[in-house]
């Protein structure tokens, strides 16, 4: 499996994605600044106290940011996996002497861990510079501990494994018909839905769980069928 | 009469209830070429793909090397070298790193691709971007990654295709080479007449999914000394079996 994915990496040009990585934590760095200078902006907005909280600033944060990579996710697997099954680029990937399943499972991974690997260390690159700046000049009143920073951090990671579930769940449904657009579309519709139900409860740890599991049944589900569709797959 | 490495049994492939291979039985013996000629849209890459189970065939068996072609193939794959429908590459890759990355899928390291390159008439390309490349030159590098593993098989289809006649020659010479020193069996489509008769031992005709007629390339020949052209065509257009 190792050396399948070095062959992925070998084949695919992986610095497009890793400049687009770049600028989703330049943009999230900034994004982060700006919430927390709402208060200031507007101290007339009924809803400013909650952004000069750290719980809810960080998990704001984290849900935009697992949004932006649940589409880069799709965007890779639109490459990585529709791309190589579709038309002519098929018969050369299913003419190579090896299982089709392992060949799948090696994308899949690659895909995945791209994106929660991704995410996590921006994040956390992310959140090291906004918690830095504000031990030292803070924007927020709220009172940073050590509690604050480790539950951001969790948070922070079941968000990364989240859009890693869902970017396989869009690949899904763009695989069905082959077609990049439907599994950009697909991650668009699934970051919506999902960022509503985690924000409607963002401290509500039961509720990360409940969604981290039904996406992580789901995820599982459609990995078995894309390795159905690709074992019997004809060209 | 040879080993038989390649066969077809009783083939038939159906795509949304239309048959598009019917019955389809014939047989190459190992160290010939075999060709196999028809129109365009005959069934001939259909068929090729049924061997090499990219499709899997709706009534019949297919062998190579005595395995079947569905199940088991992954080993026939390991021990065959296909070229079907246009070669595709990664484009952004160098010559030399497309067959590095074949020879790696293969399960083969440290080969050295420059004798390869330059048995296709590539040499001085190995480190050339193949977006750069001509057809030509594509199809040249399809034929050196088809190769390259020292496959026991080589299934082609339409090789030729893009060559200008310096290297339509180049390749038949190749073909045939690979045959009488490395013992390569060769089975490869065309529609082309005259390179089927130029390179062929034996020729299998489709027409409309059916084979219309197998022979020996030297007997067909002594039959119709002056009109092989003209039978063969008719065999192709489904006219039967004139012999």
């Amino acid at each position: 499996m190792h050396k399948l994915i070095a062959l992925e990496l070998k084949r695919n040009r992986l610095r497009s994605y890793h400049i687009a990585v770049l600028i989703c934590g330049i943009a999230m760095l900034g994004f982060q600044y700006l919430m927390a200078a709402i208060p200031y902006m507007d101290p007339t907005e009924p809803d400013a106290e909650l952004f000069s909280q750290y719980p809810f600033l960080m998990g704001i944060t984290c849900l935009v940011c697992m949004a932006i990579f649940l589409i880069l996710s799709a965007v890779m697997a639109s490459r990585f996996v529709v791309e190589e099954y579709s038309g002519k680029r098929a018969i050369l990937l299913l003419s190579y002497p090896i299982s089709r399943k392992k060949v799948l499972c090696a994308k899949l991974m690659l895909v995945f861990a791209y994106t929660a690997g991704g995410m996590l260390l921006c994040g956390a690159v992310v959140q090291a510079v906004f918690f830095l700046t504000e031990s030292l000049f803070p924007i927020c009143s709220d009172h940073l501990t050590i509690k604050v920073v480790l539950q951001s951090l969790g948070f922070l990671f079941c968000c990364s494994v989240l859009a890693g579930l869902m970017g396989v769940i869009a690949l899904w449904f763009g695989f069905r018909k082959k077609s990049v657009p439907v599994t950009i579309v697909a991650s668009v519709v699934l970051a919506t839905i999902v960022c509503q139900i985690i924000s409607s409860a963002l401290a509500f740890l039961p509720m990360m769980g409940a969604v981290l599991g039904v996406t992580g049944i789901l995820a599982t589900l459609a990995i078995k069928n894309l390795l159905r569709q690709v074992n019997n797959m004809e060209v | 009469m040879g080993q038989i490495v390649i066969s077809a049994n009783n083939l038939t492939k159906t795509f949304s209830g239309k048959e598009v291979i019917r019955n389809c039985t014939f047989s190459v013996e190992r160290g010939s070429i075999y060709g196999f000629l028809g129109r365009n849209g005959a069934g001939k890459t259909t068929v090729l793909k049924l061997l090499l189970g990219l499709l899997k065939p709706s009534a019949g068996t297919a062998s190579v090397l005595g395995l079947d072609s569905v199940r088991d193939n992954e080993a026939i794959l390991r021990r065959t070298g296909s070229l079907i429908e246009t070669p595709i590459f990664y484009e952004h890759l160098s010559a030399a790193d497309n067959l590095r990355l074949h020879l790696a899928y293969m399960g083969i390291e440290d080969t050295d691709v420059e004798p390869t390159l330059c048995r296709v008439g590539l040499p001085g390309t190995r480190s050339q971007p193949v977006s750069t490349f001509s057809l030509g030159m594509r199809q040249r590098l399809a034929i050196a990654r088809a190769i390259i593993h020292r496959p026991e098989v080589l299934i082609l289809d339409e090789p030729v295709n893009g060559l200008d006649p310096v290297g339509m020659k180049e390749m038949r010479i190749l073909f045939r080479r690979l045959v009488q020193e490395e013992g390569m069996t060769i089975l490869m489509s065309s529609h082309i007449l005259s390179e089927i008769e130029q390179i062929a031992d034996h020729v299998g005709v489709i027409a409309s999914g059916i084979i219309a007629r197998e022979a020996e390339m030297a007997g067909l020949c002594k039959q119709h000394p002056s009109d092989l052209e003209d039978y063969l065509i008719s065999l192709i257009q489904g006219g039967g079996d004139h012999a």
